[in-house]
């Protein structure tokens, strides 16, 4: 760039375009580069499509067989090239994912032999490898693996933790659930619905390893929350004495409104004192609960409560409220007031509407 | 004088050189980063049991939000698409914006609509609703009827409907993968912090679309939507996922999001006073979480697919890049606090810089440098040789940054089976530079214009519908 005749501006200029030159031979290159192996990437993967398809053709009819004759196993095991046992473990997982019962316990038998070349991966460096690993051992060689899977619940990355605690929930027994339900506060950044699905995998059979945790003033209030609710998931009714006591003690917003949950499923009218105490609370989803759970428990003489929630701030609580008033009240009187100009009306007759398409 | 001048050109042209390296090198960057991200991702999206979800409810309800104007063509099938989701418990609440057309009396008697009370449930002010109704045939299908407000409007009326603590935003017309749901939902359930994750939009025309699902993918014939596939795979798997990797996602599509209910109803909705209300609506939601030192996540998750019609027409097309341009500008301008302000991290230094300097102001600057190099090598100041040279720099980095991204598709999800499609890709990936390319700088130029002055609306899109043959 620059006026012809100035010697540093010719300079520049054929300096400049050496080096725009050597930028367009680099991107022409590199262009070529990301075209050739996107082609090549191409033909491998539609070789490995192939050599997937040829697996999945020769061991799929044998498995079939095995699995109605578990004792044709050993044909099934024949076919398994000693290069392919992490693929025909791959090629079991699937299958595991969509089978139950006797047939996935002939799947981890068809799995057993191949499963130790797994346990090198639960120590590999990339968090996707070690999360596969303990998803195959988890699936298909429990309880042999319990131990290794137990231990992957301390993996530094939390996503391969959960994973293993998932599979060890489910195939705890009442002395694994309560360690299990210890080491909970591990996951802490999970989202509560992830973690009430995991609790709820451990069985009835965890209950009281649950309810330990939920009476635990030293656990975490969310880890308590997530116990208050999964017991209400698996309708725990001896757990609606300790929901009542804690409503009266705890303060954290997050487990008064499990604990409200958890009263309004198992809970009996002697205990809608505690949903009475929080119909006030600061928090409009712990009113919201509570109104909920008043509703559920409550009798004739808990109505002027829930006519007054008719009026709270929050929208969430008026309709807790009505539908409380609709189940608690008179279905006549209800059905009067949701075609007045009361300005509850719309809530009763949505009510009404929810009541219809039940 | 003229020497002034000159000395003004050349410095014009130093600063379009340091604008092109700026944003080719933070595309490159991108694309760095994104593909670690893919890697990653695809290894986890293995072990995600999606069945699981499905069988136990693990996954938390969704109400899906479809706001619809005028949409009688497409709007029954995109909804039979929806109901037809793998999720264990969802609603499908359709927002129809005042439509002119039959749009309700379609939908009421595909789906055997009836009316029904429901109560808002958030206070977000919107035009008025005239109407609730439910389906009879599905229960979890709703249709608000309001008066006409905009696209914004719309939405945030659904979210006032919304009883979920998640909410999926989308474009009536946009169709949705079966497991998308399950999949755009994990980082809800990994990460407690998590507000908001948007999914990937691919280009529909071209695919064979059969009973509201994508049957077989394939390149359309029309060349402009073919351009549109291309710069949408270079948007997503590099841009978007690059940007996630860095934490500093500042776009998510409308039209496939999906959000925290009760942040979106606190920070007051979307905005009805830009044509850009998706990125507004991220950017105001990473700064209030910012302000109140609020712990949280907006993510990009790249495989959940949401399918969507493009314009095949250029003057459609310029239309729509108009829009975005101003989109982006107006909640650039309205959040400029954020630039280069610490107190935004990450995203107030570099992201926020990133999109205010190179991708607002980049088009004025660029179609200006097309005018200031024709200039200076019509007044013999410049050789045509370092002109070419210079173009030829800037299509080896378009071409470098397009087969990235189409290495990037055949690393992670290979959409595209056909042989012939993927050479077809590397044909745009060159054929794009020569004149699409700036065709569409000329269309940004063209909305920043007219967002400095004030003007501009939504524009209209013709729509063929899902229903035909591919193109």
């Amino acid at each position: 760039m620059g006026g012809p005749g100035n010697p540093l501006s010719a300079l520049l200029s054929t300096q400049v375009f050496l080096a725009l030159t050597l930028t367009v031979l680099t991107l022409l290159g590199m262009a070529t580069f990301f075209a050739v192996v996107t082609f090549v990437l191409r033909l491998k993967n539609e070789k490995e499509d192939r050599r997937w398809a040829d697996l999945l053709r020769s061991w799929e009819p044998l498995l079939l067989e095995a699995l109605y004759e578990p004792e044709k196993l050993q044909g099934l095991w024949d076919s398994v090239d000693e290069k392919y046992h992490l693929d025909f473990l791959e090629f079991n997982l699937q299958y595991s994912q969509r089978l139950g019962g006797p047939e996935k316990q002939t799947l981890k038998l068809a799995a057993a032999p191949y499963l130790e070349a797994v346990r090198p991966l639960l120590n590999h460096r990339r968090v996707g490898v070690r999360a596969r690993a303990v998803q195959t051992l988890g699936t298909l060689g429990m309880p042999e693996f319990m131990e290794e899977v137990k231990a992957a619940v301390d993996d530094p990355a939390p996503f391969v933790a959960a994973l293993a605690a998932r599979l060890v929930a489910r195939q705890a027994g009442p002395e694994e659930a309560q360690d299990f339900c210890r080491r909970l506060s591990r996951f802490k950044t999970f989202r509560n619905w992830y973690l009430v699905d995991m609790v709820v995998d451990l069985g009835p059979q965890a209950i009281p390893a649950i309810r330990e945790a939920l009476a635990d003033p030293d656990r975490p209030a969310q880890i308590r929350a997530v116990a208050a609710h999964s017991l209400s998931v698996l309708g725990d009714l001896a757990a609606a004495e300790l929901a009542g006591e804690l409503a009266t003690t705890e303060e954290d917003p997050g487990l008064l409104a499990s604990l409200m949950r958890l009263l309004a499923r198992v809970g009996t009218g002697e205990l809608s004192s505690a949903a009475r105490a929080h119909l006030d609370a600061d928090e409009f989803f712990v009113r919201a609960a509570a109104t909920r759970a008043l509703s559920e428990l409550g009798g004739a003489e808990d109505l002027p409560y829930l006519v007054e929630k008719l009026n709270d701030p929050s929208a969430w609580v008026r309709l807790a409220a009505a539908r409380g008033v609709y189940h608690i009240g008179s279905k006549r009187a209800f059905r009067a007031l949701s075609r007045g100009d009361d300005p509850a009306a719309p809530l009763f007759r949505q009510v009404l509407a929810e009541e219809a398409g039940k | 004088m003229t020497g002034v001048f000159w000395v003004i050109v050349f410095s014009f042209n130093g600063l379009v050189i340091l604008y092109f390296l700026a944003l080719n090198g933070f595309y490159l960057a991108t694309s760095l980063f994104a593909y670690g991200a893919h890697r990653r991702y695809a290894l986890r999206l293995k072990t995600v049991d999606l069945e699981r979800f499905l069988r136990t409810g693990g996954a938390p309800p969704i109400t899906l939000i479809s706001p619809a104007f005028n949409e009688e063509a497409t709007l029954v099938e995109a909804v039979r698409s929806l109901l037809s989701l793998n999720y264990p418990e969802f609603e499908v609440l359709v927002s129809n914006d005042g439509s002119t057309d039959n749009t309700l009396e379609v939908l009421t008697k595909a789906f055997n609509l009836g009316p029904v009370d429901r109560v808002p449930m958030g206070g977000i002010p919107t035009e008025s609703v005239r109407g609730t109704y439910r389906s009879r045939r599905y229960p979890n299908l709703w249709v608000l009827d309001k008066e006409n407000g905009g696209k914004a409007d719309a939405l945030n009326a659904g979210i006032n409907y919304c009883r979920s603590a998640l909410f999926c935003a989308m474009d009536a017309d946009t169709i949705l993968e079966r497991d998308s749901l399950l999949r755009i939902v994990q980082p809800f359930l990994e990460e407690s912090t998590t507000v908001a994750a948007g999914g990937i939009i691919r280009i529909a025309n071209g695919c064979v679309i059969k009973k509201g699902q994508v049957e077989r993918v394939g390149l359309p014939g029309n060349v402009v939507a073919r351009f549109q596939v291309m710069e949408y795979l270079r948007a997503f798997l590099a841009v978007r996922m690059g940007w996630d990797a860095l934490g500093s996602t500042l776009i998510i599509s409308g039209a496939f999001g999906v959000f925290d209910r009760s942040l979106v109803v606190e920070v007051g909705g979307y905005s009805t006073t830009t044509v850009g209300e998706d990125m507004e609506l991220i950017v105001r939601l990473h700064r209030h979480c910012r302000e109140r030192r609020v712990p949280y996540r907006i993510g990009f998750v790249p495989d959940p697919v949401a399918w969507t019609e493009c314009p095949e027409t250029l003057a459609v097309l310029g239309r729509q890049r108009d829009r975005w341009q101003r989109g982006l500008m107006e909640s650039l301008i309205r959040h400029r606090a954020m630039l280069f302000n610490p107190r935004y991290g990450r995203l107030g230094l570099v992201a926020y810089p990133y999109f205010f300097f190179l991708e607002m102001i980049g088009p004025l600057v660029e179609t200006l440098g097309y005018a200031v190099f024709a200039l200076t090598l019509l007044a013999g100041k410049a050789a045509v040789a370092y002109v070419m040279a210079f173009l030829a720099v800037a299509f080896g980095f378009g071409m470098v940054l397009s087969l990235s991204a189409v290495c990037l598709e055949e690393i992670t999800f290979r959409r595209y089976p056909e042989r012939k499609d993927l050479l077809s890709l590397f044909l745009i990936a060159v054929l794009e530079n020569l004149g699409y390319r700036q065709l569409n700088t000329y269309w940004r130029m063209k909305g920043t214009i007219m967002g400095l002055r004030g003007r501009g609306g939504w524009g209209t899109m013709t729509r063929k519908g899902f229903g035909g043959d591919p193109a």
